[in-house]
């Protein structure tokens, strides 16, 4: 194989460093008789090893003697090009071994526009796409990851899935598989449902009314949480890349979960409860993976990094600590009012690479309606001194077609945008102010599951006029391309029946669809059409007593807990609403309202939320 | 190495040289870079035995550095020679005018006549893609020495081309150009070739040929 790649695929691709393996850190285990476990992110090269969760896993099952665990990922499609023109099979990077070779061949799933992807790397490995259509010969085909909270459009394809955090079961599974690997594939299925509450294996439920057609199949699917981030599921050391990933440094996970509940974010509700890593450990692993990689560049990895307890010292020690070995520390995205003048000078040698912040929303009432608890006297006097210490870059995120928005609120978008370019040029330097704006899109789980996705015309309207009244503000503004949210709405809120536009679009020839110049709507349209299923009929909202398809995944919080969080704020607006300005009766909040701005939230390492 | 490009190969380097621990030096400022600096670019897909670079060092050198430095390279890397250098003037790249190939086939053709023939050219144009547009360029210049190794009188398909060629500022011809206009290949076969960089030589102005550890 390796010779054949040699002659006839490395020297004919345009980047072969993302196919020829062999970096720093990788694991190659003899080919024994073990159980064999190809992992892969179904994106290119770059991408992919920029996510921590491939390495943590590959790192646990590897560390384990009796496993081979070996790497995969999209090949871009020049390379897809040649590797049809050959017949060679696509390959794991470590030994160069034929996918359908493996025992299981798992694929982290992290956003929806890789659908087309996996159907390609399946097909360019000779499997079947189909589970119904593999044979005990076959590989088990397996999905994780953050959007299998929502597995239905592609059930089809998976023999199973992995519903939750899989740190602490993946070795379970996989001794599980590994003692009955002669059996038939089904019955491999079986024993897998039987012992381990978090698998869902789509071909034992009923296709229609979703319910179990045998009696060991559980009606729900318990998403599985890792108890603790033990520091021995890091890898030891971090695979180092040859060539340039979208991440280039080295990635630390500092604490998993979010304290703060924005209703739009499904990862606030998959990553519960709040775990925290404490500073030594931290400390000690950057330390350690410094000198095992060699990198020169550190990020602290979480969803909300301002909200680690005392962050401010975290980073002041850290930078200090880096600074003796050269090595930069990049700033996390930051919460305004952790943004202090201390932290500020601490951290004032690192790299400037910019600082993000995330409103969300233009005014404080929909800030509300979404939980986003920024204020923007906050965010003003933050940014002014981001400028005054030295960094040129600001990057902001809205998000735009949010549920009850109206024009107020695009109008407070292009305020807080016109502000914010008036502080750049007011402060001294070349100030760059980035905007990003994206259309909302309801995901699964989120107390906005229920609720109505913009069309991308009304998202086209509101990106036109939004536009148009920042043209002389001298910022960048960046759009995401509708037809994309779109689409990422329709898959994230789907059911089953979008197998079949998945496959036709693959048929098509649609590939990274996630990339603006891989993306081509008119294909997904031809993949609708060819299965009389119109998209448009995703984007309405549903009713709270409708049948969603995720609803045989169990979280966390109820869904009781969901319409109450969707409904909260929304309610109290709309009760102020009613009642004329100048009313005393304003003043007094609807029971059960909180008051709209919290104290930021403080939590201790064991997660716990503190005084 | 092969399947690398240059500044992927840079970087490799920067960091095996963070994960040694050897004391070098860094430059000032927000972003501290190691003081390396590397000769002439290999292109991506050609094989080498003689690429150098000058590292800066905080402390006095020492011949184990190098040993060190090849333990923590990826495999197929390791470090052949090192040597001190004090006062230096010029830049390796700057300095470096000369460079060796050789060349696998596999073919039992004997591409003597076609190498001959292209010596005997006052002028050699190819075409060079540079980012948004395709140059004419007389390589002629360029070429020193082009030779057909071949079979030996075996019974082998398998024959050497030996090149020398100019690299550097001078002006420069790839060996894959030479191929092509000798018509040993066509444009789509070129990247199969195996090519092998023996050598980088400064050639001074007595014609001394001298390697980057002897002068």
């Amino acid at each position: 194989m390796q010779h054949l790649l040699k002659r006839k695929f490395f020297p004919f691709v345009i980047k072969p460093g993302r196919y020829i393996g062999g970096e720093p850190g990788q694991i190659i285990k003899p080919d024994e008789n073990k159980f064999k476990v190809a992992l892969g992110y179904p994106d290119l090269y770059e991408i992919g090893m920029s996510n921590l969760g491939l390495q943590i896993l590959y790192n646990i099952i590897n560390a384990d003697d009796r496993f081979i665990c070996e790497r995969f990922f999209a090949p871009d499609r020049d390379a897809e090009e040649i590797l049809r023109r050959e017949n060679i099979p696509l390959f794991s990077l470590e030994n160069f071994r034929p996918l359908n070779q493996f025992d299981l061949v798992g694929f982290s799933l992290a956003y929806e526009m890789v659908y087309t992807n996996v159907l390609n790397i399946l097909n360019l490995a000779g499997i079947p796409l189909k589970a119904s259509e593999r044979s005990d010969e076959h590989p088990l085909v397996a999905a994780g990851g953050p959007i299998v909270h929502n597995p239905e459009p592609v059930s089809q394809f998976f023999d199973f899935f992995f519903i939750g955090e899989a740190e602490d079961s993946v070795i379970e599974l996989l001794e599980v598989l590994d003692s009955i690997r002669h059996l038939p594939r089904r019955q491999r299925l079986e024993q897998l449902v039987r012992k381990l509450s978090s698998v869902y294996v789509p071909q034992f439920y009923d296709s229609d009314t979703h319910k179990p057609l045998y009696d060991f199949v559980p009606q729900k699917i318990k998403s599985a949480r890792t108890k603790e981030l033990k520091k021995e599921y890091y890898p030891v050391r971090q695979i180092v890349p040859f060539i340039e990933t979208v991440h280039d440094r080295l990635t630390v996970e500092i604490m998993r979960g979010c304290p703060r509940g924005c209703r739009f974010c499904q990862a606030v509700s998959i990553y519960k409860p709040l775990r925290v890593r404490t500073p030594e450990e931290i400390t000690n692993q950057i330390m350690e993976q410094l000198a095992l990689t060699g990198h020169d560049e550190v990020s602290l990895l979480s969803l909300s990094s301002s909200d680690y307890p005392d962050i401010a010292s975290l980073m002041i020690q850290l930078s200090q600590n880096l600074q003796r070995y050269k090595v930069a520390l990049s700033l996390p995205s930051l919460r305004p009012d952790t943004f202090t003048p201390e932290l500020a000078d601490a951290v004032k040698t690192t790299r400037k690479t910019g600082l993000t912040f995330a409103p969300e929303a233009g005014t404080e009432r929909l800030r509300e309606v979404i939980r986003k608890d920024i204020t923007e006297d906050d965010l003003y006097d933050t940014i002014r001194l981001v400028f005054e210490k030295g960094w040129n870059l600001v990057k902001l995120y809205f998000m735009i077609g949010l549920p009850t928005e109206t024009d107020e609120d695009i109008d407070g978008i292009v305020k807080m945008i016109r502000n914010v370019s008036g502080i750049a040029r007011s402060i001294k330097g070349k100030n760059i102010v980035n905007v990003s704006i994206s259309p909302f899109s309801p995901k699964a789980h989120t107390p906005f599951q229920w609720d109505n996705q913009p069309s991308p015309d009304e998202i086209r309207e509101k990106n036109d006029y939004i536009k148009r009244k920042t043209r002389s503000f001298n910022v960048n503004i960046k759009l995401r391309d509708p037809e994309l949210s779109f689409l990422e709405g329709v898959f994230g809120r789907g059911g089953r029946e979008l197998s079949d536009v998945i496959e036709a679009a693959f048929n098509l020839g649609a590939r990274f669809d996630g990339w603006t110049e891989g993306f081509d709507f008119s294909l997904w349209q031809q993949a609708f059409k060819q299965n009389d299923l119109n998209p448009h009929d995703y984007l309405k909202g549903k009713s709270f007593d409708s049948e969603l398809p995720w609803s045989f995944i169990e979280l966390a919080q109820s869904v009781d807990y969901l319409i109450k969080e969707r409904n909260r704020e929304r309610n109290r607006r709309l009760f102020e609403a009613m009642i004329p300005m100048d009313s005393d009766v304003r003043e007094k909040k609807p029971p059960g309202a909180r008051s709209p701005f919290r104290p930021p939230i403080k939590f201790g390492f064991d997660g716990a939320a503190k005084d | 190495m092969r399947y690398l490009s240059h500044l992927d190969n840079v970087r490799l380097f920067e960091r095996a040289i963070r994960r040694s621990g050897l004391p070098v030096d860094y430059t000032q400022g927000y972003h501290p870079h190691i003081k390396i600096s590397f000769g002439p670019p290999l292109q991506l897909g050609y094989t080498s035995e003689a690429e150098f670079f000058d590292l800066v060092l905080e402390r006095p050198f020492q011949a184990s550095m190098a040993d060190r430095l090849s333990e923590v390279l990826p495999d197929g890397y390791f470090i052949m020679e090192a040597r001190p250098v004090v006062d230096k003037k010029a830049s390796l790249s700057s300095m470096l005018n000369r460079a060796v190939y050789e060349i696998d086939l596999i073919t039992d053709t004997d591409y003597s006549k076609q190498l001959t023939q292209l010596l005997s050219n006052d002028i050699v144009e190819i075409e060079r893609t540079t980012k948004d547009e395709i140059r004419v360029v007389d390589i002629r210049p360029a070429i020193y020495v082009l030779d057909f190794r071949g079979h030996n009188g075996e019974e082998s398909e398998s024959a050497k081309i030996y090149m020398e060629l100019g690299v550097g500022n001078a002006g420069y011809a790839r060996p894959s150009e030479i191929i092509q206009a000798a018509g040993i290949l066509a444009p789509e076969d070129l990247p199969s070739l195996d090519i092998h960089r023996k050598d980088l030589l400064y050639i001074n102005e007595s014609g001394e040929r001298l390697t980057p550890m002897e002068f």
